[in-house]
């Protein structure tokens, strides 16, 4: 149970590296 | 005979063997970093990877890639560690605890290697070789990949050509590249000679010695010297062993300890030589080099001072400061290390730091805290000091009021709140982390002493875990689940929120046009740059965390 919980740690620390990813992606505005 | 004269000579050597070997290895980087053509073996790599190692990567798809590369790492090394019982070359080690495994994988993937274990006494030989020694490997080779995209970055522009816009090279033709023409040469190469000089490689267990006043004592022997070779080269810094280079197994003389110094410090000064002549002039690795070189001959100044001079009561009792040193090292190449091994992002230790004096063990955290720039990691140094590069050219344009360029980028309002937010990840990561480490229970009751010498012990593990150093401090016990878990998020959220902000900036320097060079341009290749640069660095980022070093050893060396 404990191992699930660290993976699940794991993914969202990189989806929240890849949400930063696209945010300093985004297009500049005017 | 002085014990001055021998701390000298060991300096000598070990620059003397810098000088002559880093504009030789800058140059065989660069072209690494620049050619076209691929090895057979690279291409058969390639082909299984099922990559085009000619694509070149817009600086998203090249950041998505170092970020699944090192999550299917940190998954697979999880698993090792949490199913070592089942493999072969075990040692009859039971699975490391969940939380364990997880900062162990966690740990190497990031380049950090900090040990809450002892290497001897709970992994087995398959998970050292297929587990922690590849990710010696692929980890090194991630931060040198990001640094030579950033590298490009800067050298390209859009106006010569359009195709470049954003696209700062191909990820997995840089890893690739760097595992198997820079790193694995030199790591076979070094390995040999470390077992020429008494390091061990092989695939014993544990033997049990009888001693000649009858007592017993057990020896474990393993895959040493391969180890120990790119643990170093790679600014790594996981040991075999629990007591990493200061075991005679690892690191048996004083020869092999200077090899030892010399191999954490040969690639980050040589990928600033790289960094000058991929930006088509060399003049600006030098200029970086130079400053890295000014910090860490400080670092190793002051520290061979403290521990030579050897203040405080105890020291002075005992007539030196060799609590916690090898005898076979002494003070001088104890200092040696320890300066090296903070100021690069190896994190290896020939001297348990927790003995260092308390301005000594002060001047070892100062140089994590500075972002581990003198030279810094592999890569990390590289890209930590181009990064300040860009935070000087900005003050100095404030100062003349002209607008800040380096090497022809203009350096804009989203170029600055990129490097701004690169500059205060670490710090803020650093400063939630002892925060946390002091507000819970479970931070303190790891602790060996009481005082700013506990508080230390703290600030010192949270500093090496958000710089990715991975060195402890020691006296402090952090192997378990409140520790585990802070350590590994600050070495996970330390590690890659920079190198995203990296190569963001990466690629708008790819795309951004060359300016010429004006009348208001300031030079980066001269000393007026390189004493502004030092400035920058010992001001911009070292002074956010001198209230923190106030509470430990600032106020231990007072008193």
């Amino acid at each position: 149970m404990t191992d699930v919980v660290y993976v699940l740690i794991t993914l969202a620390a990189f989806v929240g590296l890849a949400l930063l990813v696209g945010a300093l992606d985004r297009p500049e505005k005017d | 005979m002085s014990e001055v004269l021998p701390a000298l000579g060991q300096i000598a050597a070990l620059v003397l063997l810098l000088a002559l070997t880093v504009p030789l290895l800058g140059r065989f980087l660069a072209h690494t970093y620049t050619s076209d053509k691929h090895l057979a073996v690279e291409r058969v790599t390639y082909r299984v990877l099922r990559v085009d190692p000619d694509a070149d990567q817009h600086w998203r798809s090249y950041a998505m890639s170092v970020l699944g590369f090192s999550l299917v790492g940190i998954l697979l090394l999880f698993g090792f560690g949490r199913l070592q019982q089942h493999l072969p070359l075990s040692l009859g080690f039971p699975a490391l605890p969940t939380e364990g495994a997880w900062n162990t994988a966690v740990s190497f993937v990031t380049n950090t290697n900090w040990q809450w274990y002892s290497g001897e006494a709970a992994i087995g030989h398959l998970m050292q070789m297929s587990g922690l020694t590849v990710q010696n490997f692929v980890s090194a080779a991630v931060g040198m990949a990001v640094a030579a995209a950033f590298a490009r970055g800067l050298a390209r522009t859009s106006q010569e050509d359009s195709r470049v816009d954003g696209r700062v090279g191909n990820f997995f033709a840089d890893l690739v590249r760097t595992v198997l023409r820079v790193l694995l040469p030199i790591s076979l190469a070094a390995a040999f000679l470390f077992i020429l000089f008494g390091a061990i490689q092989n695939f014993s267990g544990d033997h049990v010695m009888h001693t000649l006043t009858g007592g017993s004592q057990t020896l474990t022997g393993g895959p040493v010297a391969s180890q120990e070779a790119i643990k170093q080269l790679g600014t790594n810094g996981g040991g075999f062993y629990n007591v990493n280079s200061a075991h005679p197994f690892e690191n048996p003389t004083p020869f092999t300890d200077l090899i030892q110094i010399y191999l954490e410090l040969a690639l980050p000064f040589a990928m600033a030589w790289a960094f000058g002549l991929i930006v088509k002039d060399k003049r600006q690795g030098i200029a970086v080099g130079g400053v890295m070189a000014l910090l860490l001959s400080i670092a190793v100044g002051l520290l061979t001072w403290a521990e030579m001079a050897a203040p405080g009561t105890a020291p002075q009792l005992a007539g030196g400061a060799m609590e916690g040193k090898e005898t076979r090292f002494g003070e001088a190449a104890s200092a040696l290390f320890a300066a090296s091994t903070t100021g690069t992002s190896t994190g290896a230790v020939n001297a348990m730091h927790d003995s260092l004096t308390a301005p000594g063990g002060g001047v070892a955290m100062f140089n994590m805290m500075l972002g581990e720039i003198a030279p810094g990691g592999v890569g990390s140094g590289l890209y930590g000091m181009l990064m300040l590069a860009v935070v000087t050219v900005f003050l100095a344009g404030l100062m003349v009021g002209r607008t800040p360029e380096y090497l022809g980028k203009k350096i804009g309002q989203r170029e600055i709140v990129m490097v701004a937010l690169y500059v205060l990840t670490t710090p803020v990561l650093l400063l939630i982390g002892i925060a946390a480490a002091v507000s819970f229970d479970d931070g303190p009751a790891g602790i060996l002493n009481s005082g700013p010498h506990g508080f230390s012990e703290m600030l010192y593990a949270v500093t090496s875990a958000a710089n990715n150093n991975g060195s402890a401090f020691g006296g402090i016990t952090t192997g378990t689940p409140f520790w585990n878990t802070l350590l590994g998020l600050l070495m996970l959220f330390g590690r890659f929120v920079p190198m995203i902000f990296v190569l963001a900036l990466a690629g708008r320097f790819a795309s951004a046009k060359r300016l010429p060079a004006g009348a208001g341009t300031l030079p980066t290749h001269k000393p007026l740059f390189v004493v502004l640069l030092t400035g920058v660095a010992l001001v911009v980022v070292g002074l956010t965390y001198v209230p923190v070093l106030f509470l430990g050893p600032v106020v231990e060396s007072l008193s």
